[in-house]
């Protein structure tokens, strides 16, 4: 597999936070983040390819420095994100999210890359019975680069 | 005769793919941008009989291309994919449309006239006398006639609008439809992604089809980097091709123009305008930006309301517009609801799961705080800076307030506020602590969808940049049409203001054309 702006490294660190937010199994539906990581990560990557290179490169840096950051800083663990198991995963993000300012600004960032691409999945949708009002319009061709 | 819903806006439209060498062109006017205001322009005059060239850097997009589909559709028409914000404190998203029709291709189709007494206000304190609102009643008119703007039925308004209206009446509010510009709309419930009924009244089906038909030559995916200036007279408009997949730059155009109108929205015209050094005698290029702060609150109920099965923005409640404060609809798909809401893991699927039980309505602030603009560096097309100031966080909490007492009025289980020192409401006693909290601007998670103000108009050229006839105090023949002349934040959405102030120019630049 190969993206056309995010590196591996970069892929597995958002997945990792992916599957923090959206953990497989639970009462509600069975499908995690890890579940379709090759599928939501392409849309990811192209998001981000459309994004000022800056932009992209802030978001690619921050997400280096976060996944290192946020076990230090909330567990007072040094272990990466990418070495934690998805309970752990969410256990770190429930932490931030009750934390002051700039915390739960921060996992924003996690929700911007993950749930455009993870949601706008077919089988996500059938997931959470979400189904839009009405079809495509027949002319329907794709979208234009 | 061709759809311009699916056809797209007809013959005269070339998009990069179309521009096989560098172009020259001549023509009476120049326009840059197609948004609200450049298309009024650009159609008023080429109706006129004027010789029109418009330019614009985003893509011409249909029916053929909508798939109501968030991720596709940011990465597709928003600019810098939906990323484009105000830093600041908080940062605040303002996400601007990029292609055909600008962001009215991707606004919630909400219509209001400009306030009287917004109008007043310019006059009495801003400089602005001359202008009066009846005088602008006939322009309001054509707008709203070209774009059909209209009042809906309840069911093609939602069922959020039944349950604020329900909450609201508890209360002794009143709930009131919003006025939209479409034409057969049934209720998609995704207007900011590309209404795939092609019922929006946006621009790229409406005053750019009939800007093309009356024959305006209309470029796509043209960045526009230099104005030249001679004498004081604009003198020729310079841009380039660029292909949007890959940044490539490729021909180039050149526009020889009498007029030239600047309409790229209050946040790239004046960092246009000061990257080119102009217009700028008054030092008020770029500042005084206001953005209608925004937050949205979120309400579980018991019943399904399926929120996407009706217009994104169906009802309001004007109660606390003379405070600043107007409360709206909001409803947003599954992919975009998700980042709104607090919760991760188990919390947040039973959220993702329960989306069809969820109702959402917006705050929008009529705000004090002025932010500034400058020009845009490293790929981006400016630089905004906008700090929430006390006064508005307080408007702020005060809408959301309102709303969440409006939702648990009428049923619902928990309240989601935006607000990250009190982020859920379980019950009334919670909705009083959230009432009595004293809260500061980085509490909120705010988004703002109008930049205003950035080159005020008024009467004395040493405070203002531009005329009331939106032409630059400094030079002759260069025109703001877009939302960059208003001197204060209008309290409601500002797309027919921009148009009817357009049609207002456009009837100037006509009578005057031989002059320039």
């Amino acid at each position: 597999m190969s993206y056309k702006v995010l590196s591996k490294r970069e892929a597995q660190i958002i997945a990792a936070m992916a599957g923090g937010v959206i953990p497989r199994g639970g009462k509600s539906f069975d499908l995690g983040a890890a579940d379709l990581e090759d599928k939501w990560l392409f849309r990811t990557d192209h998001m981000l390819s459309r994004m000022p290179i800056l932009t992209r490169l802030s978001l690619k840096m921050i997400i280096h420095v976060l996944n290192y950051a946020w076990p230090l800083l909330y567990m007072k663990e040094f272990k990466p994100l990418t070495d934690m198991d998805e309970q752990e995963r969410t256990e770190l993000f429930h932490i931030i999210e009750q934390a002051t300012f700039p915390g739960p600004l921060t996992i924003l960032v996690v929700k911007m890359l993950v749930f455009p691409a993870f949601y706008g999945l077919p089988e996500v949708k059938h997931a959470i019975d979400y189904q839009e009002k009405f079809p495509n319009s027949p002319d329907y061709v794709g979208p234009k680069d | 005769m061709s759809d311009p819903r699916i056809e797209g806006a007809l013959t005269m439209i070339k998009e990069h793919r179309d521009i096989s060498n560098h172009i020259t062109e001549v023509a009476d006017v120049c326009i840059i941008g197609t948004g609200a205001g450049g298309a009024v322009v650009a159609k008023e005059l080429a109706e006129k009989g004027l010789n029109v060239v418009a330019l614009e850097e985003g893509s011409h997009f249909t029916l053929r291309n909508f798939n109501q589909d968030p991720g596709d559709m940011m990465a597709m028409m928003y600019r810098d994919c939906g990323t484009t914000v105000a830093l600041g404190i908080p940062p605040v998203s303002i996400t601007l449309g990029k292609c055909i029709g600008g962001t009215t291709a991707v606004n919630s189709a909400t219509c209001f006239r400009t306030p009287p007494e917004v109008i007043a206000d310019w006059v009495n304190d801003h400089d602005c006398q001359g202008l009066d609102y009846a005088g602008l009643i006939p322009s309001f008119e054509k707008v709203e006639k070209e774009i059909n703007v209209t009042e809906l039925t309840e069911d093609v308004l939602g069922n959020i609008y039944q349950i604020v209206k329900r909450g609201a009446k508890e209360l002794g509010l009143e709930a009131k439809p919003l006025k939209h510009n479409v034409k057969g709309c049934e209720g998609a419930g995704v207007c900011q992604w590309g209404c795939i009924k092609g019922a929006k009244q946006s621009m790229d089906v409406s005053y750019v089809a009939q800007a093309d038909k009356a024959g305006a030559r209309i470029y796509a995916n043209c960045r526009v980097r230099k104005l030249a200036v001679e004498n004081g007279r604009v003198k020729t408009v310079e841009g380039i091709f660029i292909e949007p997949s890959t940044g490539k730059r490729r021909y180039s155009i050149k526009v020889k123009a009498r007029v030239v109108c600047v309409a790229m929205g209050a946040l790239i015209t004046p960092a246009f305008l000061l990257k080119n050094r102009l217009a700028n005698s008054s030092g008020m290029v770029g500042k005084g930006l206001t953005i209608h702060p925004c937050g949205r609150v979120v309400a579980e109920m018991d019943e399904v309301v399926n929120g996407h099965h009706g217009v994104s923005q169906g009802g309001q409640i004007d109660a606390f517009k003379n405070e600043g404060v107007m409360l709206e609809g909001i409803f947003i798909p599954p992919a975009i609801m998700a980042m709104a809401l607090p919760g991760v893991g188990e919390d947040h699927k039973y959220l993702a799961k329960h989306y069809r039980n969820l109702a959402a309505f917006g705050v929008m602030v009529s705000d004090s705080t002025h932010g500034r603009v400058f020009p845009g560096m490293f790929g981006y097309s400016y630089l905004a800076f906008y700090s929430l100031n006390q006064q508005d966080a307080e408007k702020l909490h005060k809408g959301i307030a309102v709303i969440a007492q409006i939702f648990l009025a009428a049923g619902a289980k928990r309240v989601f506020t935006g607000c990250y020192a009190m982020p859920t409401l379980n019950s009334r006693e919670d909705l009083k602590a959230f009432k009595n909290l004293k809260v500061r601007p980085w509490n909120f998670e705010v988004m703002a969808f109008h930049p205003l103000g950035t080159c005020r108009m008024g009467n004395d050229p040493r405070k203002a940049v531009l005329d009331l006839n939106l032409e630059s105090h400094d030079i002759k023949g260069l025109f703001v049409p877009d939302g960059s002349p208003f001197p204060s934040s209008l309290g409601v959405n500002p797309q027919v203001t921009i148009m009817a102030f357009a049609t207002r120019t456009a009837d100037y630049i006509a009578s005057n054309i031989n002059r320039y």
